[in-house]
Parts: C-alpha cells; structure tokens; sequence
C-alpha cells in the first residue's frame, strides 16, 4: 500500500493509494537539476526546449550592522540566525536612518522585510513607543503575513530586552474590511504599527481622519510595500490617495518619511518619485545569495505545418506535468487566466495517479477563491503537503508559502518584473532550482522564442503611472476636500495659486478642479481663497481605486445560498452569465441565474464535461483628440504631397457587451454547443491610441480587396500583442477595435484603448512609442518561419487569407520605416470641429475627410 | 400656510421662477476653468452630484417655514483665541416657563438614582441637572467623516433662575475652530452633559470635529446621560418610533406649532451659504426646542421611578411599558418580582406579556415560593405553549418539578418536552446539549 514516506493529506481517501505507489516511489527522487538533465537529453523535451540558460550559484555579500541602529535591534536580528547584514539591507536601513526617503528594489526573497521594519522599531525605542507607521500591502493577505511577523519581533524585543526597550505596549495590527467594528476602536488609539491596504486607506482611514489623530500625529514612516504594483490606474490613484495621506499627516504636524520595497524594475527611483512626489533614496544592488538557477524556454511543437499551427501551451504543460511534477519536491505553474488554472488543475488532477501524487496533492490557486481555502493551500504549500499548485499571478506577490523548486510559466506574464517575480519563487538556499517559460502561440511569446535574452537582461518596462491624470486628480481632489478645506493665495497677477499644500502643489489645475467642484457640481463652498467641502455625501465611497475592486459579483450556490467564491464585475459579464460554467479547483458548477444589479450569481454544480468562453462585442467612439503626429507619403511625380499615416491621441466612449458563448470539450478542445447572452452593456470612457492611414497610403501598400480587413485587423492584434514590451501592461489591459473605414476617421484605423475607466495613461506612452511598436510588430511577422501566416504572427492563412501576412508586413515595414512622423493639430482634416465628433451623424464623417485631407495643405 | 394647497403645476412654476430668479444658479460670465475635456468627464461623473436647491424647496410645502435671505436674526458676534463666531442666546426665568405640560422648574425634583437605574448607568447616581449642560447639533450630513460640518451647536443650561439657550452657529466654515473652542469651555464647565443619541453621534462628531481643529475634545471622563437609551425602555412598544419628537409629544404633552423637519438641515446651510434663500430660521427653533425638550425629556425620567410628579399628579407615558423598564433595571428578586407583577396587571401584552411570565415564574421559583411557582409556570406555559420562552418555562418547571417539589417523573417529562421544542426551533447546539444532559440524568435517575 501507501510507501512510508507518504504524507496522508487532507480528502486523499486512499482511493488512488495503490495505483500510486510504484510511480510515486519512482518520482519521489527528482529534483530540479535531474529534471533540467533529462529535459535536455529526451526527446521529445531535447528538442522543445530552445534555449537553457544557468545562473552559477551566487555568495552572500554581508556587511556589518549600520553603527546608528540600536544594539538591542541588532541583538533580535542576531538571534533570529542574521549574524550580519547583506550589503543592500544594511544601506537601505543607514539611509533610512539618516531620514531619507528610501525604495528598496532587489528580487523575492532578497530580504527586503527588514530594511523597513528595523528603522520602524528604532523609531519606537527612540521616542520610548509613541512613534507610529503605517503599512500599506497590495493584498489582505500580505497584511496579515506580516503583522504577524511584526508582533513576533516585537515579542523578541521584550523577551530579551523587556525593561529597557518599552516594547511590552507596542501593537502590530491589521486594519482591513475583516477588522471587526469592535477592535477598531483599540486598534486607532493603540496600533503603534498598522497595516493596511490602500483601499482601506482610502475610504476608511482618510476620510475619516480625526478618529485617527493619534497615528497621523506621531507618523513616522509610511511602509509601501511592492510598489511595482502600484503602476497603471491604480498606481496612480495610489499616487493621489498618498498625496492626500501626506497632506493630512502634515495638518497634525508630522512629516512621515516613505519606506518603500519593489520588484526588480527599469528605472525604479522614476517610479518612486512619481508615486511619492519626492527625491527617493534607492538601494538595488542584490547582495542576497542564490543557488545555481536554471532557465529553460520550451516551445510546443508544431502540430500542423501548413497552417503554421503548434501545439496548445495548456496541453503541453500538462505533458511536461510528467517531467516536472512528483511527490519528491514541490512544482507551481503559473497561468495567465483564471479560466487556464482551473482546467489545468483538473487535468493535473485526473492524472495524478502517474505523476505519482495523490489528486489532494494538487491544488488550484487564484483570486476569487474564498479566504479560508486560499490560507489552507497557502499552509499546504508551506508544510509541504502540497506538491503541485496551478495558480495566476495570485502567487505572483509575496504571500508566504516558502520557496519552491520548479516554476513553469504557462505563457509570458506580460512583464519582466512579473517573469522575475514568478521566478523568485523557486529556488531554496543551497539548492537548485529550475524555471521553465511556455512559449503560447503570441506573438510577445514568440518573440521571446527568438530573442530569449530580452528576459534576462536590464527590465525595460516603464511603470504608467501618472499621478496627474486630470479625471484621478480631480476625483481625488474631491475626496481631499472632504478631508481637509484647501487653501490659496492670489498673486499679483490674480493668478490663483494652493498656499501650503504642498502634497497637490505641484498638480496641474488644482485651482481650477476646486472651482468646477464649487461652481459647477457643487460639492464645494468657496469663501475668500479657501474652499471648503460643501454637500452631504462621502466623496471616497464613489471613487474606485482601480476598475471593478468594489463591485465584485458574489457566486452562490442556488439553494443554500453558500459562497463558492467572487468575481470582479468587469469579468463577470463574461465569466458567470447564465449558462456559463464556473470552475473551482476542478469542480464544475453551472450558472443558473445572474442578478446583475445585486451582483450575485447563483449556481448549482454539475458533471460537466465542457467549458465555455464568451465573446463580446466592442463599439468606440471617438469623443476628443488631444495629439497627433502624421507624416506624409513621399511625392511619386509632382502632384502635391498626400498624407501617409497619423497616430493620435484621445479620449473615446467604449461599448462593450457580451454577445454569445461557447461550450468547448475538456481535453478535445471541440466545439459542442452555443448560447446567446442577455446582460446590459458596460460603458467605459476612455484614453485612446489610434492609428489611421490615408486612402493614398492604403492604396499603394495593396490594401484591398478582401485580405484589406483581416490584414489590417492583424496589424491590430500584433500592436496590442507586443504592447506589454513597452508598456507595463497585460495584452487584455489594452482593448483593440479595428476598422478598414472608421466612420470618424473615414479610413483604415485601429483603436488600442486603456481598458479602465477614464484612462490610465497606457494610451500615451504608446503614443509615444508607437514607431518601437510597429518595428517589434514587424519583427514578429519577418521572423515567423510559416509561409502564410500562422497564429503565432497575423492569425492563420484560414482568417488572414493568403495575402494577408504579405499585406501585413509590408504595412509594418512602411509603418516602421521612412520619415519620422511630426506634430500635427489633432483636429485638422476632419469635419465638425465644433462637435468634436460626440454629436455628429455617420454621413457627415464619411465622406468629409477625403477633401478636407488635402485642404490644409 | 398657502403653500399646503398650493397644485403642483403652481409648485413648479414657482420654483422655476425661483431658480431662474437666483443669481447664483447662473453660471459665472468669467471663470479659469478646467480643461474643457475635462469638464466633459466630470460632468459624466456627476451621478452622485448632491441635491441641488430645487428638491429641498419641493419638500418645503408642509413645515411652515418661509425662506429668508442673509444673516439669521439675533446673531452676537463673540470672539476667543480661535477668532470671532457667532451665537443666539435667549434666557428665560425657570419658574413659570412651561414646555408642553411640563415646567422647567420640574428639573429640580429629578431623583438622580431614578435617571442612573434606568440609563443603566452608576455614573449618574450624583446627577444634578441644574448643573448639567443639555445638548444638541445640526450637521451638514449623517455620513460622517471629516466633511460634515456641525455648524449648529444647541446647548441650554441652568444660571440661577434663569434658564440659558445658546446656539452657536457658523457663518463660514471658517469660523468652526472659534466656535468649537467656545462649546468646548461651555461644556467642560458643566458637571454632566445631556443629550437624545448623543453617545452615538453628537459626541463623535464634535470630537472629531474638534481633533481636525485642534481644540481639545472636553467629553472623556465627564458623565454622559444619553437620553435615547432610557426613554427607549421605558416606552418601547408604546410609541409609534424612539424620535425625540414622539416622546415629547406622547411623555411631555408637547406640540411643536411648526417644524423643520432634520433632513432639510443641510441643505439650510448650504443654501445660505451661497447666498440663496434659506430656511435657517426654521432650524434654529427646531434646534433650541430639541434643547428644551432634552432638558424637560431629563426632568420626566428623574420622576420614573415614582411614577408621580413633583406635585403628586401621575405622570405622563406608557404605565405597562415603565413596570417592565422598571423590573428590568431592579436590582433585587423581590423588587423585580413586584414589577414583574404590577408589569402584568398593567396590561402588557404580546411577547412583552409572555417574556415576563418566564420572568415571574423564575423568580418565584428562585425565591422558594413553590405553590405560587407552580401556578405561574402552569399559567406561563398555558398562553406561551409554542413560543420559544416556552423551552426557558418546560426546563424552568422541570427545575422546580425535581428539587423543591421532588417529582422526578414529571421533572424528567418536562425537560423532554424542552429538548424537542429546543430542537424543533432550532435552538444553538451548546442549549441542546445542555437540556440533553439534564434529560439523561434525570432518566438515569428516574429509572434507577
């Protein structure tokens, strides 16, 4: 029966107990190094993975403790094994001290914990425990994680040091939406360390500031930690509510400095600086050691040639499931959607007799699971009891589950920071481990096929973030006028300017904003050169942090009315419609009635031997250009110059609604059946990049007939597919609509569009690196090695037709190539200026354009 | 009031009239603004724009009020450290002034450990209302948060013979630091302070308004009577709702001529303070009768306990209803049996009525009285049979059955009836578990 080495986990029944036996015997011997050997010496593995890399083993740099920190903190840390410092902690904590701002950026597991809480705590023995932080956390559970590690520390410090350090008062808690009413009281007036995440901060702290007069009196330190998640919108409403933080803690006349960590990024201090609005000190050489790492690219193989088609990257993980996973050492696979978790889990699972695993071994992880089974993986993962977890980049941030010894990457996350942030989590001191990166049929993933060494080299991603954002400054704005009245000053020239506000100075039309917000909505009184909050209403409860985090859609089961898990309520269109299935960890359940407006939706499970996948359909209109670059073509005789191509930038209302789903078989992937979804539109209002070319241009590139739409649509699909190269962005944080004939523009144009409402600020930075874009696109489809197109570059030859690869990269080669493109005044050449495009009818963009094109010239 | 008859077509009419009238309704000729696009995307945004003047004067028809313009009458400007606020202060000599069917003189014939039992509360056993300070405000919302302001601040109190009411007022938000300061030293001064759901919101809202400020908060450790909390018992399931406006009209005999209902406060402010017409007027009285009624509300429940007032006459309210508070604040088994009793004859029914059956029967069991014991749970049980009190009487019985009286049988029949009724209610798992141990022992012993 079961081998004595087994550990009986949770619901194992023994059920597979006997069959297992043999293969688990046999695996539980693998490790990363073995596995790496035998991948690169079998075929067919020999031959599919591409490109091995290794990092040697790398020694620990140590120095010794920074003189300033106080030598009973130094004792703790020596008791808990840290004889001395690595070289970054030990910088990090000296200029901490020395009262600079400080952003540590260095990978997982580097240690990053202690660079902050030791200036905190020396914060606390020196003010004899009425100094106070603020810990700011992405997740839930991150803050929970470390309050507890902050209360062991403190624990520590009493223990050894009881009289003379104070520590016996000091409090470490977690304020989040799960601390009772009746703790919070205690909690303000006596958390020397509290914990919390931004949303929390946001619509509960802040607005509510005067019970909290304590902390903010005494801040010292605000703890923000992995700001590399703080990028896009809500990167940049985090920006504002910081901005409003500071502020207040000022009104009660501190000066709190940041403590802040982050992934590996490019330019971290940019992204500091504009996240805090000041100078930040940043310390990011990693002087942390690491065992021998291996890296592996593997890319399925083709499975038909003549349509260019490879295998499915789920399919092959599955397959390499055989190689990777076993009872001897612990595997987690990361995948890009929830939907991929889900049904690699339960494929993991019905085979996991051969991998030698019980099916309680394997475990699914994801957002949207209920809390008490995310702890319960969580501590499985820990103790070791789990041995293969399917998961997104839930596990991407650092919750605590120990390190691990094989990553496999189902597809490109879409970002170094993200690649380097899965990575980190394998590798146990002294031992090796190996990563292991899927190439999907995506042009991003393909393109790491052929230039693997994008990955390990210096992150080039930029953070988005724009704290200015007019439409996030103005709802912050607001929801600081609530907080605190704002005051200004006139100057000579009766230019109104904020006195003393030191946190908003420097954004843009702050003035302007608290005028509209007291003349036009009225939320605001102006009296004299202050303005004050004015209307019976709490600003913060309309102003979402980022798309869909309050609204999230509850999944029931009918009946019992039992929570199976959540959704966010963008998704849910698309995830929980009537008829959907809904997956957990392998269970099937299908949805038999979605209430919308309550946001709840109500399912009952089933054997299902399907899935679905629903599609929606996308409508933009263009509501104001603000920028425009545009270039002409060069003159072929002596006729004057027609234009070629124009990038612009904007603002657009998008319609999204979903239309149908699929039902696609488990395993066979076949399509068995359809349904119509009946669900209201979502509406978003939005920031654009658009890109348009002249009937001229369009004609001479030969697009026409009938390949013009696809080939131009694929252009499309590879502009968003590369995006994340230059844009910190996932591809599905970009919506894409193509028109061979936009009815605004009256010719070929493509919208890639923030997906967020009001726009985060993706759209510009394509903008602006819209040429990079088209060449990297270009260098996708020239080096895809099929002959008509493939989905790996512009879709196969079946929806591109068999002159869409050649009309799509001979669009890309004129796109990329040729004259640099120049400013341009957004509106020129298009009809009804005065409507912006908002009110017109069709007719009158349609035909407008063609001679208006020409009459500025 | 014309207004009351008034059609809607003449309603809306009017208001149109108004809005159109209003300066302030037109856009300004010249502002700096946003970027057009921007006011664009806000004016999208604007779902959750607050209520603007027109939907509160469509609600005026029926208060009474008319709409002034400008300052409110009989504002003295005072001025402290903070800077100069605004106050209307009005005195009234304490003999003679009569606020509803009670007199202000009333407050000195308050027992103090009358208003203690019944707000629960040993703190108060020393109250002295003519040295406390009474208390209510009017806020620009009930949301809470640091951008409600309390721009009205009722207090009234006793000066000798003369009775004191003092409303401090904003007439900018700038002033809320100078005037805060001022109800701070006012109420720091009195020994106890008095209020209707204070303890819930005025008190928080004051204090925080005085933390953001910096004046120093002066409630800790100063004795609090909210008044909510022990008019709530001694008239629930009497009055139609726990509003101070009720009890001053079912306890105090008192009707208001014309009032300004709560919810209209806000906007008052906001109107004045853009300079349209307002309903301060209207606010301020309702905010100085609030005062006075707290003030008489205290003077009635230091006469509960008696049930007469100073001159011997009974006094006003729910006489069943203040047995039962009285019971439930008694502190020894005869008292609460006496009230138990007096509860009952009194008339009070429904769960009430059958709530203290249990009550009654317990306590004659508790105090030996076996045969009158016997009766009241015979008696309980007859009218509660169903109920779910009737687990507390089979078990209580079964009690009495066992020890005094030495049935055991019939000790065991009871808690088996207890056990199914607790389980057919769905009673939590530790209750039936209990009456289960007590089943098993008492079988074992029956059948040994």
């Amino acid at each position: 029966m079961q081998g004595e080495n087994h550990q009986i986990g949770p619901g194992s029944a023994g059920e597979t107990g006997a069959r297992t036996g043999g293969a688990r015997r046999s695996r539980s011997r693998l490790g990363p190094e073995g596995i790496a050997e035998r991948l690169r010496s079998v075929q067919p593995w020999k031959g599919r993975v591409v490109h091995w890399r290794t990092a040697a083993a790398r020694p620990a740099r140590t120095r010794s403790w920074p003189t300033g920190l106080d030598p009973r903190l130094v004792d703790v840390l020596q008791r808990r094994g840290v004889a001395e410092p690595y070289a970054h902690q030990a910088e990090a904590i000296e200029r901490a001290l020395a009262g600079e701002d400080v952003l540590v950026a260095t990978p997982t597991a580097s240690g990053k914990t202690v660079c902050y809480t030791a200036p905190v705590l020396q914060s606390l023995l020196e003010s004899g425990g009425t100094a106070r932080s603020l810990f700011l956390y992405p997740t839930k559970a991150l803050s929970q994680d470390q309050t507890v590690g902050l209360t062991a520390l403190v624990e520590e410090l009493v223990e050894h040091h009881g009289d003379s350090s104070g520590a016996r008062d000091w409090h470490a808690f977690t304020y989040d939406g799960d601390t009772p009413p009746s703790v919070r009281r205690t909690l303000r007036d006596r958390g020397h360390m509290v914990l919390t995440n931004p949303y929390m901060l946001h619509q509960g702290i802040l607005p509510n500031h005067a019970k909290w007069a304590e902390l903010f009196r005494e801040l010292r330190y605000i703890v923000v930690d992995e700001v590399h998640t703080l990028s896009g919108v809500f990167g940049s409403s985090v920006a504002n509510v910081l901005r409003r933080l500071v502020r207040i803690a000022r009104h009660y006349g501190a000066d709190p400095r940041f403590l802040a960590s982050s992934a590996t990024v490019a330019d971290p201090e940019a992204h500091a600086v504009r996240l805090f609005g000041r100078e930040v000190s940043v310390v990011d050489e990693d002087a942390s050691p690491s065992g021998k790492r291996i890296f592996g690219v593997v890319e399925p193989p083709v499975v038909n040639a003549v349509a260019g088609l490879r295998a499915n990257a789920l399919e092959l993980a599955r397959d390499l499931a055989q190689e990777v996973a076993g009872p001897g050492h612990q595997t987690i696979f990361f995948c890009g959607r929830r939907t991929a978790v889900e049904v690699l889990t339960r494929y993991l699972k019905e085979s996991a007799s051969r991998l030698g695993l019980k099916p309680s071994e394997i475990r699914g992880y994801r957002g949207g699971y209920l809390p008490d089974m995310r702890r319960e993986i969580e501590a499985g993962l820990k103790s070791g009891e789990v041995k293969v977890v399917v998961s997104t980049n839930a596990l991407e941030l650092g919750v605590d589950i120990g390190a691990l010894d094989v990553a496999v990457l189902v597809g490109y996350p879409g970002s170094q920071a993200s690649f380097w942030q899965r990575a980190g989590r394998v590798g146990r001191r002294g031992r090796a481990s190996l990563v292991l990166q899927i190439a999907r049929s995506e042009p991003v993933d393909q393109f790491l096929v052929h230039h693997p060494e994008y990955l390990f080299e210096a992150p080039r991603e930029k953070l988005g973030v724009d704290p200015d954002n007019l439409v996030l400054l103005s709802e912050h704005v607001k929801c600081a006028a609530f907080e605190l009245p704002f005051h200004g000053e006139e100057s000579a020239v009766g230019e109104v300017a904020l006195r003393g506000e030191l946190e908003f100075h420097d954004a843009p039309h702050v003035p302007e904003i608290l005028d509209y917000l007291a003349e036009e909505s009225g939320f605001l009184h102006r009296r004299d050169d202050a303005w004050y909050w004015m209307a019976d209403a709490y600003p913060a409860q309309d102003v979402s942090l980022a798309g869909g985090d309050i609204d999230n859609v509850l999944i029931l089961e009918q009946g019992t009315e039992r929570a199976i898990g959540e959704t966010d309520r963008e998704s849910s269109i698309t995830t929980v419609h009537e008829g959907a299935i809904y997956q957990v960890q392998g269970v099937t359940w299908r949805v038999e009635r979605f209430d919308y407006k309550n946001r709840r939706a109500y399912v009952t499970e089933v054997e299902s031997d399907y899935y679905t996948d629903a599609q929606t359909d996308t409508e933009v209109r263009v509501l104001r250009l603000e920028e425009r670059l545009g270039r002409d073509l060069a003159p072929v005789d002596d006729s004057s110059a027609a234009p070629d191509y124009d990038a612009w930038r904007g603002e657009v209302h998008v319609t999204t609604v979903a239309t149908i789903f699929k039902k696609i078989r488990f395993y066979t992937r076949e399509n068995v059946g359809a349904g119509d979804i009946h669900l209201p539109p979502e509406e978003l209002d939005t920031e654009s990049f658009v890109l348009t070319l002249s009937e001229e241009a369009a004609d001479q590139l030969g697009l026409e007939g009938g390949d013009r739409g696809s080939a131009w649509r694929a252009v499309g699909e590879l502009l968003r597919r590369v995006a994340p190269l230059f844009v910190r962005c996932q591809p599905s944080d970009l919506g894409l609509s193509s028109h061979v004939k936009s009815p605004h523009f009256g010719r070929p144009t493509i919208f890639l569009y923030d997906r967020v409402q009001g726009g985060v600020g993706l759209s510009e930075l394509l903008f602006q690196a819209h040429r990079d874009l088209f060449g990297a696109a270009l260098d996708v489809v020239s080096r895809c090695s099929c002959e008509l197109g493939c989905p790996a570059c512009v879709g196969p030859v079946a929806e591109v037709g068999p002159q869409g690869k050649a009309v799509a990269m001979r669009l890309l080669a004129h796109l990329a190539g040729g004259a640099v493109p120049t400013e341009r005044d957004p509106e020129e050449g298009l009809a009804d200026d005065d409507a912006g495009g908002w009110d017109s009818n069709e007719d009158s963009y349609a035909q407008a354009p063609r001679g208006a094109a020409t009459e500025g010239l | 009031m014309g207004s009351g008859q008034e059609s809607t077509r003449g309603k809306l009419a009017r208001l149109r009239r108004d809005r159109e009238g209003d300066p302030s309704a037109q856009p300004p000729a010249q502002r700096r603004g946003v970027p057009d696009w921007l006011a664009g995307h806000l004016a999208r945004r604007a779902a959750s724009r607050p209520a603007g003047p027109e939907e509160e004067s469509g609600a005026s028809a029926d208060h009474g009020w008319v709409r002034t313009c400008g300052d409110p009458a009989g504002l003295t400007v005072e001025s402290n450290l903070f800077g100069p606020y605004a106050v209307r202060r009005e005195e009234v000599a304490v003999s003679g002034f009569s606020h509803g069917s009670f007199t202000l003189a009333e407050v000195e014939h308050a027992a103090p450990g009358a208003i203690a039992r019944l707000a629960c509360d040993p703190g108060l056993s020393s109250i002295d209302l003519r040295r406390a300070v009474f208390l209510d405000t009017e806020t620009t919302g009930l949301s809470g948060g640091a951008g409600v302001y309390v721009y009205m601040v009722g207090l009234g109190w006793f000066e000798g013979e003369r009775y004191v009411s003092w409303q401090g007022f904003l007439r900018s938000p700038g002033e809320e630091a100078a005037m805060l300061q001022a109800v701070a030293e006012i109420v720091g001064r009195a020994d106890h302070l008095v209020s209707f759901f204070g303890k819930s919101f005025d008190r928080h809202r004051l204090e925080d308004k005085m933390r953001i400020v910096g004046v120093e908060p002066p409630f800790d450790g100063q004795p609090h009577l909210d008044l909510y909390h022990p008019m709530r018992r001694l008239t629930r399931g009497a009055l139609m709702d726990g509003k101070l406006q009720t009890m001053e009209r079912e306890l105090l005999g008192f009707h208001r001529a014309r009032d300004l209902p709560g919810r209209l406060a806000p906007a008052a402010w906001f109107d004045y303070l853009a300079g349209r017409p307002h309903l301060l007027e209207g606010v301020f009285e309702h905010n100085r009768e609030d005062v006075l009624t707290l003030t008489v509300l205290a003077a009635h429940l230091g006469r509960a306990e008696v049930e007469l007032r100073a001159d011997g006459e009974a006094l006003p309210g729910p006489v069943a209803q203040r047995a039962r508070a009285l019971m439930e604040t008694s502190s020894s088994r005869e008292e609460k049996l006496e009230w138990a009793e007096r509860a009952l004859r009194r008339g009070i029914d429904g769960e009430d009525r059958r709530r203290i059956l249990v009550v009654r029967a317990h306590l004659l069991r508790r105090l030996g009285r076996v045969d009158a014991a016997r009766l009241a749970y015979r008696e309980a049980l007859e009218e509660a049979v169903d109920d779910p009190a009737a687990v507390e009487l089979f078990l209580g019985a079964s009690m009495l059955l066992e020890r005094p009286i030495g049935d055991r049988g019939n000790a065991l029949a009871m808690a088996q009836r207890a056990a199914r009724l607790a389980a057919d209610i769905g009673r939590p798992r530790s209750v039936l578990a209990k009456i289960e141990r007590r089943v098993l022992r008492l079988s074992s012993a029956t059948t040994g």
